[in-house]
């Protein structure tokens, strides 16, 4: 693999949640990723393993509990939350794993919110009608989020994620809800974006036949990182 | 299930105690019409009891049944007779106060057995014996009788009118010369003593002793020993006094009293037994109108508030129940059958229900309480407390209102209960239009209530007369009034979501992401906020028509009677003249002593005071008019005229008075009705045919005291309006030309009549004509009418601000919790808690806030419209200003305080809630 350009790196990232009981339990062990810029990594591992936490704590939505997140040679976990918040409104576009669409707003509505949210500048319309067709949905963009199937759904979420043109992409198991010939065309949107729109993407997966998509693979394990490459 | 229902109540606690409430409030409210309105009756009927002593100082209750031929031939007939009086109280079914027998025989002739010098030589005398008489007397010379019959002597005892009549002493001995004791010989009476009446006020006394000129008191021992033997020659007078306890009369037996007495009245009339109509009869049936009127109006103004507390009832089962539709799909996937899920909701609206009830009628009582308290719209003052009782008739209020508010609660189960998880899903993609709106409903009510509006103003003279009739005003009135507030409410919910809608397209391209968010989060979901924004648009609009009408009918009632009145106090005294000394009392020739005008001046509490001639005069040869002399300075120092009522301030008028001694001032109907003009010369001629010519200098058509036309009461029981003719003219030229005359003392006080009691009573004043404007104004705060009207619309406005903070405290937290995970997104995207507040406040405002705004300006209208007519209702006989609409503006900080309160609450919860939200968590909740 060629070199690239190292966009996010984590070092050393634990992460514990006190227990209701006392005590607390240990999801992330140590865990020090990767991301090369231009690329999509995958976090691969059983559920449990704590691949959702690690994808929180990359996406600035959650803080590890020691550590630190590298993103542009910044470190994220020392920003103040209203950066942080800038940093997801126009950095990074995070898809969850089931479909988090704003049901009062419509497929268009969705995708062109975000763009309000990042200040973008240029024309919505046309970016928004674009990021739409890209993932395969343009004749549907007026419809509301209920009116359109799962998988639709979903490629209506990526859209929204990206039509902002952040660097960095988080998916939190982008195709779980997905039938295997969807997840697919996700997988194939994802690929296309990396290429043609200048994007990073980490996502996480339980699912195996999807690794030869990736780039780069990290393999976890109770809280730490069995494999890497 | 009785445990799973314990928990799942447990879990919504909120909700189940927002039921609670609502239902506590339903009831009680329930409860209290019938307890306050049976309470208000009776205090009716014992305020006319006691008005009815007061005037004639007979009891009101007091059947007298007069036999009059009572001999011992027919012992049996008197024995049967008393037999029936003694059973009426229970005939009735109510107790007595007094059951008197009272037996005489008509006058019988006697001699002293010593005769004093100059005394006549016979007098005619009648023995007579009372129950209880002794009891009911004190001896104020002599001693009392001994009873029984001594061989031939008999004592008595005399009240004073009879010994100064007849011409008695302590002492003397009578020979009554055709009464007989058994041996055959004449009766001997000796009068041992005088008595009198021990009690000033003895209802015992039905005529007083002082009346009872002819009467030998004897014991009722010695009556019956001396009739007894006379073998049915004699024969008696007997009457029964029967008084029944008037505090026994209750609204409920009050129709049974009624028409029991109506019966043995004919009854015993029949087997000719005289029988005097005890003055209930006429007090009770007269009541009649007067309760219905009451009850009537009660009732209606109580329906808005009622039809509120069942829509809250309704919203918030609706509520619960679109929450716990997951579960209830489940049962139902699972194979639980509509009825078990029906049953499972009954059950626990039963169990609501029950526990409502039982506090709801607790409070009810006590909300009696506070009506009979209220002085004022949300003023309460501490009087003399109401009976209040549970009866049978609450119960039954109260079980009507228990059915209603199950139906209203588990109606909306039976829709849901056909709801499986598939169905569910699919139907959670629509969003349905009210039947209200499909059907153009709103549209309809509204009209409906316009076109009330309209038939009623155009006949708003018949609803005066009507009133005037003691009728009550037409129920369909108040209807109209509530349904024009429910469908300009509907109406203004098409509205409410296109300003909206024209405020996002407006800024569409503007907007931050925050309002945008909002806006749109109002315009898509309008459909499931309706019932919610309809609620608060009703309670404000129905708070602000309540007090408005509170207010304006109580606040006009006062002001036509300080105006009727003038200043706060008028006093008239008898003013003594000299018709003893020419012999005639021919108005011509008479003359007055004027009393001493000083006299006035050491009145404690007194600010200041005026004399006002008030005088019937002949105008011009032609016309009657009213003529008030009046000192024009001291005048407008007294009295007060509300502002726009005259053209210019009264001063002006009173200094055109002042500027020329020959000025009148005259109403302007002398304008209207003959022709009058400016700079007219008028003779006004007194009724001591004095006279002197005036100039007219200026016309009103309002002045202190007059009224330009009223109504008067024709012979065949119709009424019509008469003009009426006022001319103001000065006291000083009237009392030159026309010599003293009594006149009038107009007092203004520092806020107590108090000082002008004590004058009054203190100098033995004659009194002639005396007003209190303090008393008039309390009496009015206290007519049941008013009282009744400001104890409900302050407890509806009351139940209102409860019922509009809890909705809306309710709506919005549920609200913001069923739309945790949509924040974690929103959050997740970059948006931060200050934005997402300022999204919350936003919907708050655009939402909630416009709903507020046009509650209040439909509110407002219906207060322009409807009010007018409303108050007919009150004060239609009185009415001589024009209406002033009051709306407080303490009332309406108070309602928008409460709202404001509530608002910031709400806030502070979802501050709270959204400040203490983990994105991660947020989201988690997403992926259940």
């Amino acid at each position: 693999m060629a070199y690239r350009e190292i966009i996010m790196r984590a070092d050393n990232i634990t992460r514990s949640f006190p227990l209701s009981g006392g005590g607390k339990i240990q999801v992330l062990k140590g865990i020090s990723v990767e991301i090369p810029k231009k690329s999509i990594t995958l976090l691969r591992g059983r559920s449990g393993s704590g691949k959702t936490t690690l994808i929180n704590i990359l996406s600035a939505l959650d803080y590890p509990t020691e550590g630190r997140v590298l993103f542009k040679d910044q470190d994220i976990t020392k920003m103040s939350e209203a950066s942080r918040e800038a940093l997801r409104r126009k950095e990074i576009g995070i898809i969850f794993q089931s479909v988090s669409l704003i049901p009062i707003m419509t497929a268009y509505e969705n995708v062109e919110f975000s763009l309000r949210l990042a200040g973008y500048e240029g024309d919505r319309k046309e970016r928004v009608e674009k990021a739409l067709r890209l993932v395969g949905l343009g004749s549907r963009m007026h419809h509301m989020p209920q009116e359109l199937s799962g998988g639709e759904q979903q490629r209506v979420a990526i859209a929204r994620a990206v039509a902002h043109r952040p660097k960095l992409i988080f998916a939190d198991e982008p195709t779980a809800e997905l039938d295997s010939g969807t997840a697919r065309h996700v997988m194939k949107i994802f690929k296309d974006l990396v290429e043609e729109e200048d994007i990073t993407i980490v996502m996480t997966t339980h699912d195996i036949s999807l690794m030869d998509a990736a780039d780069r693979t990290y393999v976890m394990e109770d809280g730490e990182v069995v494999k890497n490459g | 299930m009785l445990r799973f229902l314990f928990q799942k109540m447990l879990h919504k606690k909120w909700l189940v105690f927002s039921l609670i409430i609502g239902n506590v409030l339903l009831f009680s409210i329930a409860a209290s019409h019938p307890m306050y309105k049976e309470a208000a009756v009776k205090r009716m009927f014992m305020d006319d009891f006691t008005k009815y002593v007061e005037e004639t100082n007979e009891h009101p209750a007091l059947l007298s049944f007069h036999f009059k031929r009572l001999s011992f031939l027919n012992q049996p007939r008197y024995e049967e007779l008393q037999e029936r009086v003694d059973g009426l109280p229970d005939r009735l079914g109510i107790p007595y106060e007094y059951n008197i027998r009272f037996r005489y025989q008509m006058q019988q002739t006697a001699v002293w057995v010593k005769p004093r010098s100059g005394s006549p030589a016979s007098v005619t005398l009648c023995l007579s014996e009372m129950t209880d008489f002794s009891d009911h007397i004190e001896i104020i010379s002599g001693r009392m009788y001994e009873p029984g019959l001594h061989g031939r002597e008999i004592e008595t005892v005399v009240s004073e009118s009879t010994l100064i009549k007849n011409d008695l002493v302590v002492g003397d001995t009578l020979e009554f010369r055709y009464l007989y004791n058994r041996e055959g010989e004449t009766l001997l009476v000796k009068i041992v003593g005088v008595f009198r009446n021990n009690k000033e006020a003895d209802s015992y006394w039905v005529k007083s002793p002082n009346v009872m000129t002819d009467n030998l008191f004897i014991s009722t021992d010695a009556f019956e020993d001396i009739y007894s033997d006379m073998n049915g020659k004699a024969v008696l007078h007997c009457y029964w006094h029967l008084m029944l306890d008037t505090k026994a009369i209750t609204p409920a037996n009050r129709k049974q009293l009624l028409s029991e007495t109506n019966a043995l009245i004919q009854e015993f009339s029949a087997e000719e037994i005289e029988v005097t109509k005890p003055a209930y009869v006429d007090l009770l049936s007269n009541l009649e109108t007067k309760v219905n009127k009451v009850s009537v109006t009660l009732l209606i103004l109580q329906v808005p508030v009622l039809v509120l507390l069942f829509a809250f009832l309704f919203m918030i089962s609706s509520q619960m129940l679109s929450l716990e539709q997951n579960e209830i799909s489940m049962f139902k996937s699972r194979g639980a059958g509509g009825f078990q899920i029906f049953m499972l909701y009954f059950l626990q609206t039963l169990i609501i229900t029950v526990a409502s009830a039982i506090i709801g009628i607790f409070l009810g009582r006590y909300m009696c309480q506070v009506l009979g308290s209220s002085n004022a719209f949300l003023e309460f003052v501490s009087r003399r407390s109401l009976d209040v009782r549970i009866t049978s008739e609450v119960l039954a209020y109260v079980g009507i209102a228990m059915l209603i508010s199950v139906l209203m609660t588990v109606l909306p189960v039976i829709s849901y209960s056909h709801v499986s998880i598939v169905s569910l899903k699919r139907n959670r993609a629509r969003v349905k239009k009210s039947i209200l709106q499909r059907f153009y409903l709103d549209f309809a009510m509204l009209a409906f209530g316009l076109y009330g509006w309209y038939s009623f103003s155009k006949q708003k003279d018949d609803l005066v007369l009507k009133v005037m009739n003691g009728d009550s005003l037409d129920p369909m009135l108040y209807f109209s009034s509530s349904i024009f507030i429910l469908g300009a409410g509907l109406v203004a919910l098409r509205i409410q979501p296109l300003i909206v809608k024209l405020l996002f397209k407006i800024g569409k391209k503007l907007w931050s992401p925050q309002t945008y968010a909002s806006l749109l989060q109002i315009i898509r979901t309008s459909a499931k906020q309706y019932f919610i924004m309809c609620f608060l648009i009703l309670t404000v609009a129905l708070g602000i028509f309540n007090a408005t009408v509170a207010r304006t009918v109580l606040s006009n009632a006062e002001n036509n009677t300080e105006y009727q009145i003038g200043p706060d106090v008028v006093l008239k005294e008898n003013w003594k003249d000299n018709h003893e000394a020419i012999g005639t009392i021919a108005p011509e020739s008479l003359s007055y002593y004027e009393p001493s005008p000083a006299r006035f001046d050491s009145i404690k509490g007194v600010v200041a005071r005026t004399f006002v001639l008030r005088e019937r005069v002949w105008v011009n040869e032609s016309n009657y008019a009213e003529y008030m002399g009046i000192n024009s300075k001291e005048f407008g120092e007294i009295v007060k005229m509300k502002d726009g009522l005259l053209p210019t301030h009264i001063n002006n008028y009173l200094n055109v008075l002042a500027a020329d001694a020959n000025a009148v001032l005259v109403s302007e109907t002398y304008r209207s009705v003959y022709g009058y003009k400016l700079g007219d010369s008028i003779t006004l001629r007194a009724p001591n045919n004095n006279e002197y010519t005036a100039v007219i200098s200026g016309f009103f058509s309002y002045w202190p005291t007059y009224s330009a036309t009223v109504m008067e009461k024709q012979g065949d029981g119709s009424f019509t309006e008469v003009n009426q003719f006022l001319i103001v003219g000065n006291l000083a030229t009237a009392q030159y030309s026309w010599k003293v005359r009594p006149y009038e003392v107009w007092f203004k006080m520092d806020g107590s009549a108090d000082g002008v009691y004590d004058f009054i009573e203190e100098n033995n004043i004659d009194v002639v004509k005396f007003l209190d404007r303090y008393e008039e104004i309390r009496k009015i705060r206290n007519q049941t009418m008013f009282q009744g009207t400001n104890g409900i619309l302050t407890m509806s406005f009351i139940v209102i601000l409860i019922l509009c903070g809890a909705g809306f405290l309710i709506y919005w937290i549920l609200s913001i919790r069923s739309r945790e995970l949509l924040f974690g997104v929103f959050r997740a995207m970059g948006m931060s808690r200050g934005a997402i507040l300022h999204m919350l406040v936003n919907e708050q405002i655009f939402s909630s806030g416009l709903a507020i705004g046009l509650g209040a300006l439909i509110g407002w209208i219906a207060s322009r419209c409807y009010v007018p007519l409303i108050q007919i209702a009150y004060s239609s006989d009185r009415q001589t200003l024009p209406l002033e609409l009051i709306t407080k503006s303490s009332d309406m900080v108070r309602l928008f305080v409460v709202i404001g309160i509530v608002f910031v609450v709400c806030m502070a919860i979802l501050t709270r809630i959204v400040l203490s939200m983990k994105i991660t968590n947020a989201l988690k909740l997403g992926e259940d």
